[in-house]
């Protein structure tokens, strides 16, 4: 399975900044997020979509270490900021069954050097638990001492600009609590930095000394930006930022996210679920279904070549502004009962063309790739 | 078709603490029957309000400025509260924008379902029971003197008459009630055991367990005397077989026999179901009074010889009586018409000449409302909406007239004690002062005088057009019409609910409205489903007492994609089967294209556009609207969204001119200055903007827009080739 699921995005390891492998977060028996490999190249705008409790908002958490993942690994420009230990728990597990297995036909059998065999097996199966053992130690190691400089630049915009604003709160201790808490005293200088990020995002200077109420929504979910932009972040990861506000407002806010990255460079963690807005807004697609990931893409090869079931009934129900298509949209259903066969093959996470994951089967890779072609 | 609601000149204001807050000013729409209409705008423009008017639920600081909303007859805005406990719910039905605050969390799903079904099934039961009762009284009173005509005899035999009715329509309903749960679980045991049949195949055991349960309720549910028949024995043992095999198949996962009696199960019921419906309602009549059991003839026939031993015995005659007294009595209230048209002719001559006083204006509308009521007939079925609410609007418009006259003295008070002060303190300081005085706020008294004297030639004009049609009505028709409603109104005292049919129906709601595993579903809490599952419960709620008119607002603004797709086809597919008029809120012009019949735009409390789905989206004409087309992306935008710069104005001081005018870069001088009337574009089409004057400069809508018609345009031309 971990050779299979392993992504290798052909390109220059410095151009990535995010990479995460074989991410799984599970809340007891809640599979929130299982095996979920993705890259994230510097600059580029990654969209994450799915329906509601998929996994994509856990995602998005994972990375910025508001959980503790359970198994996997994520870089962020080539440094380990979180890992789990599951996957090695489960290799020693594994391997103790098999052992256990293993001896009791051994016992059975009337090989002659059964006790010599029985003594090797003992010896590797010691050495693959140390082996285990350590990468537990040493991911339990990197948890723990988190480059704390290294952190601030992943940066985290929420939904609801209501409830991601403490009421107590001037807009000013909102946006510059972050360099608070990073160790910053000079209070010119903080008011300086707020008073540039607040004209970066839109509002204006006398905005620093109000509270959250005082403004409309489109404002407030500036103010989170703003918070997010004054660390100068290097990626943010913006958690449907847009899904709580009135359409007219929703253009501002995403205007104003395609300025940022395209004045400031940051790179753009966009989870939503709209799939108009993250069509219009992102380079690349990862499409969520139970906390797997089925498809990944450039934003335009996904939409003109939607492969996995899963995304294609998603594509077929983006409501336009337009009666006759409405009238004859067709709704594509997704059953996964009925639209896979996994009772003999196990599908795994493939590339069918260049850039173009997949998850499926060897029978299902074979006819996708056939589409493609087609 | 008929207008299901009508919605005039209605204008709401809040009162708050820094002043009232104008948040619907003066918009009139109407909802035809089975027809969608969509509110679109930004919170805050006052759809909400608008929805909230309808159903009787403002907050507390509301006062309704003026309008009126009519409903069967009814004026919504003035009824008392316990008249309006009949229909909120009942007849009006919302669905609400947050599944999760308008579902109560400490209460199990299956009670909540049930409670209003319930409380209300006794309510509809009583109502219905009097319609009848009154109804057929007041037929029987109209028959003994327009057939008997004095004639004891025959008097006695029409009482009779109607007292038959009433006990085979009693019958009639018993069959009928009885047959269609019957139907109804047949058909659900035929696609349940499709589905069950699908498993077994994909040998997912432990769905197939769950469904195996079920199907064999279903199945026995279908045993009925015009169901199932025949074969009810061979059913019975089918199912015994299943109910004796399935847990030695679901161990083994050898499935061949239950497979086996699965597919005979299917046969049965597949005949079963293609069978002709017997007409239960000549079939009660024939039981209750014929004294002989059926007798033995293919279901057609049978049915021929019932309607015809009806129509022999009973009906033709009885719809003859009923016809005759209809006319008898529409002719005499023609009559009375004809003289309350004198009586407003005269009445607006004096109101146009006499001076305005109160005790003489009541007597004059007074003595108008009486006769008015006198004149409406009570054999209708279909009520006269507008000689109902005369009675309401003609004394608002009075009481406006007289408050107003009073207002006007301490405004104008007022006014004049604030001025001087002011003058005497801006001559003190040699110039303007910093502040000003407001204006008084006069009430026009001539507006309201004209007010009082339309609604009287309004009615007028109406019952002169009904008197000129008198001769078109077709009363043969008519009578037939009254045997529906009865027959309805007895169906409805019939449906009684208790405690145990409510759990069934609410099943069948959870399962109409696509809740798997409803059995099990039925006992959880509001937090264990997800946010589809609980705005279908929402759903399922406002639906269980079956509606004429839904409210939704904003159903789908908190759920995603796939789920709002099934939400909405979900809404689109009970309007259809139930034939409801939705009225759909929304601030996503998206999600309105496939669902809506005819779009209102909304922005600051009015409706600034107002036409079909087709002419909105095609031909917007409003730059509000380009606004809200241009600022959502589709699948081919690529350039920079339009964003509609600033903020929707304070409704506490609307602006004077175009609400829009300030955010609105195509704005005109005359935006600023004064508010733009309706234009209208086509019959159904019109928007409020000084743009389409006849002098106004020629604006093209922005690029974003006119490329994205060309574009569905094109594909619709393209359509039938790309598939």
């Amino acid at each position: 399975m971990a050779e299979n699921n392993k992504q290798t995005v052909n390109a220059n390891d410095d151009n990535v900044l995010l990479r995460v492998e074989n991410l799984s977060q599970h809340f007891g028996e809640l599979k929130a997020v299982d095996n979920v490999s993705f890259d994230i190249k510097k600059g580029e705008v990654f969209g994450l979509v799915g329906e509601s409790g998929c996994g994509k908002t856990t995602t998005g958490r994972s990375i910025i270490k508001l959980y503790n993942i359970t198994s996997g690994s994520i870089y962020f420009k080539g440094q380990r900021i979180g890992a789990g230990t599951l996957s090695y728990k489960n290799a020693i597990k594994n391997a103790n069954e098999n052992f256990k297995k293993e001896v009791d036909e051994l016992k059975k059998s009337s090989a002659s050097d059964k006790s010599e065999q029985i003594a090797k097996k003992k010896a590797d199966l010691k050495k693959f638990v140390a082996e285990q053992k350590a990468l537990i130690a040493s991911a339990k190691n990197d948890n723990k001492n988190v480059d704390r400089d290294l952190i601030t630049r992943i940066q985290m915009i929420f939904q609801d600009p209501i409830a991601s604003l403490d009421p107590r709160m001037t807009v000013r201790e909102i946006i510059s609590e972050g360099l608070v808490i990073k160790g910053m005293k000079d209070k010119a200088k903080i008011d300086e930095m707020v008073y540039e990020v607040l004209e970066t995002v839109g509002l204006v200077r006398d905005h620093a000394g109000r509270y959250p109420h005082e403004f409309s929504g489109g404002q407030r979910q500036r103010i989170g930006v703003a918070r997010a932009v004054i660390m100068k972040p290097e990626l943010i990861i913006a958690d449907e930022p847009v899904s709580a506000l009135d359409v007219s407002i929703q253009a501002q806010v995403i205007n104003l996210l395609n300025d940022l990255r395209r004045e400031l460079g940051i790179t753009i963690l966009f989870v939503a679920h709209d799939l108009s807005v993250v069509k219009y807004f992102s380079d690349r697609i990862g499409v969520m279904y139970f906390g797997k990931m089925v498809e990944l893409a450039d934003a335009d090869e996904l939409f003109k070549h939607p492969l996995h079931p899963y995304t294609r009934s998603l594509l077929s129900a983006i409501p336009l502004p337009d009666p006759d298509y409405e009238k004859n949209r067709q709704r594509i259903t997704y059953v996964p009962l009925r639209d896979h066969d996994y009772s003999v093959e196990q599908p795994s996470f493939r590339e069918v063309s260049p850039g173009h994951f997949v998850l499926c089967s060897d029978s299902e890779e074979k006819k996708y790739k056939e589409i493609i072609e087609g | 078709m008929a207008n299901k609601l009508e919605v005039r000149n209605l204008r709401i204001s809040f009162r708050t603490v820094s002043g009232k807050l104008q948040a619907v000013r003066d918009i009139s729409f109407d909802l035809k029957d089975g027809e969608t209409l969509a509110i679109v705008g930004e919170s805050g423009s006052g759809k909400s309000v608008t929805s909230k008017a309808i159903l009787g639920i403002l907050a507390g600081n509301s006062i309704v400025d003026g309008g009126e909303i009519i409903y069967d007859g009814k004026d919504l805005l003035k009824i008392p509260e316990d008249e309006f406990y009949k229909i909120r719910g009942d007849k009006i039905a919302m669905i609400f924008q947050d599944p999760l605050s308008s579902l109560n969390p400490i209460m199990r799903i299956g009670k909540q379902l049930t409670e209003a079904m319930i409380l209300k099934g006794k309510a509809r039961q009583k109502a219905c029971r009097a319609a009848f009762n009154d109804y057929l009284a007041l037929l029987e009173k109209a028959m003994i003197r327009s057939v008997a005509k004095g004639d004891a005899e025959k008097a006695k035999i029409l009482s009779q008459k109607c007292k038959d009715f009433d006990k085979f329509e009693g019958k009639h309903l018993e069959l009928e009630i009885a047959y269609n749960s019957a139907i109804n679980n047949a058909n659900d045991a035929i696609s349940e055991i499709e589905n069950l049949l699908f498993l077994i195949e994909k040998k997912a055991v432990k769905d197939a367990k769950e469904s195996l349960s079920i199907v064999d309720d279903l199945a026995l549910g279908a045993l009925n005397e015009y169901v199932v028949n025949e074969d009810a024995n061979e059913l019975k043992e089918l199912v015994a077989t299943i109910r004796k095999e399935d847990s030695k198949a679901i161990k083994s996962g050898e499935f061949d026999l239950i497979v086996k009696t699965l597919k005979r199960l299917d046969e049965i019921l597949k005949s079963a179901v293609a069978k002709e419906m017997p007409n239960f309602f000549s079939m009660g009549y024939y039981l209750t009074f014929a004294n002989e059991p059926l007798p033995k003839m293919p279901m057609d026939e049978l049915n021929k010889f019932l309607r015809n031993y009806l129509d022999k015995n009973y009906m033709l005659e009885f719809i003859e009586n009923v016809k005759v007294s209809l006319k008898d009595s529409a002719e005499e209230h023609f009559a009375i018409k004809q003289r309350v048209v004198g009586e407003f002719k005269s009445a607006l001559e004096t109101l146009k000449t006499c001076e305005f006083k109160q005790p003489d204006i009541d007597n004059i509308v007074n003595a108008l409302v009486k006769s008015v009521k006198g004149s409406i007939d009570p054999l209708e079925i279909t009520k006269d909406s507008a000689a109902h609410t005369f009675e309401s609007s003609i004394h608002s418009a009075v009481s406006v007239y007289f408050n107003g006259e009073k207002k006007n003295v301490v405004e104008e008070k007022r006014y004049a004690k604030q001025k001087a002060e002011y003058d005497r303190k801006a001559a003190k300081a040699g110039g303007e002062l910093s502040w000003k005085v407001t204006p008084a706020a006069v009430v026009d008294l001539d507006l309201a005088k004209e007010n009082i004297c339309k609604i009287i030639s309004n009615l007028c004009a109406h019952y002169e057009e009904q008197l000129a049609a008198k001769d078109q009505r077709d009363y043969s028709e008519e009578a037939v019409a009254v045997i529906d409603f009865l027959k309805l109104n007895a169906s409805g005292f019939a449906n009684k609910v208790t405690r145990r049919m409510a759990k069934l129906r609410a099943l069948k709601l959870m399962e109409e409205v696509g809740i798997p595993e409803p059995r099990k579903r039925y006992r959880q809490y509001p937090f264990e489903f997800s946010g589809g599952m609980r705005q279908r419960i929402v759903i399922a709620i406002a639906l269980a007492a079956n509606p004429d008119i839904l409210i939704c607002d904003e159903p789908t603004t908190a759920l995603d994609v796939t789920i709002q797709a099934q939400i909405l086809e979900l809404i689109n597919k009970l309007k259809k089967e139930r034939n409801l008029s939705i009225i759909f809120i929304t601030h996503d012009l998206g999600v309105v294209a496939n669902m809506a019949d005819k779009i209102a735009v909304m922005y600051a409390g009015k409706i600034v556009e107002y036409g079909t789905s087709r002419e909105v989206f095609y031909s917007p004409a409003h730059p509000y609207t380009w606004a809200l087309l241009s600022s959502m992306p589709d699948l081919d935008t690529n350039e920079k969204l339009e964003a509609i710069p600033g903020t929707p104005p304070n409704m506490i001081y609307p602006p004077v001119g175009d609400a829009f005018a300030e955010r609105n870069k195509y704005a005109l001088k005359i935006d600023f200055e004064k508010q733009p009337p309706m234009f209208k574009i086509s019959e159904t089409h019109s928007a409020a903007t000084w743009l389409l004057h006849p002098d106004a400069p020629h604006v093209d809508p922005p690029k974003i827009v006119t490329e994205r018609i060309a574009r569905s345009k094109k594909n619709a031309e393209g359509g039938s080739n790309n598939g």
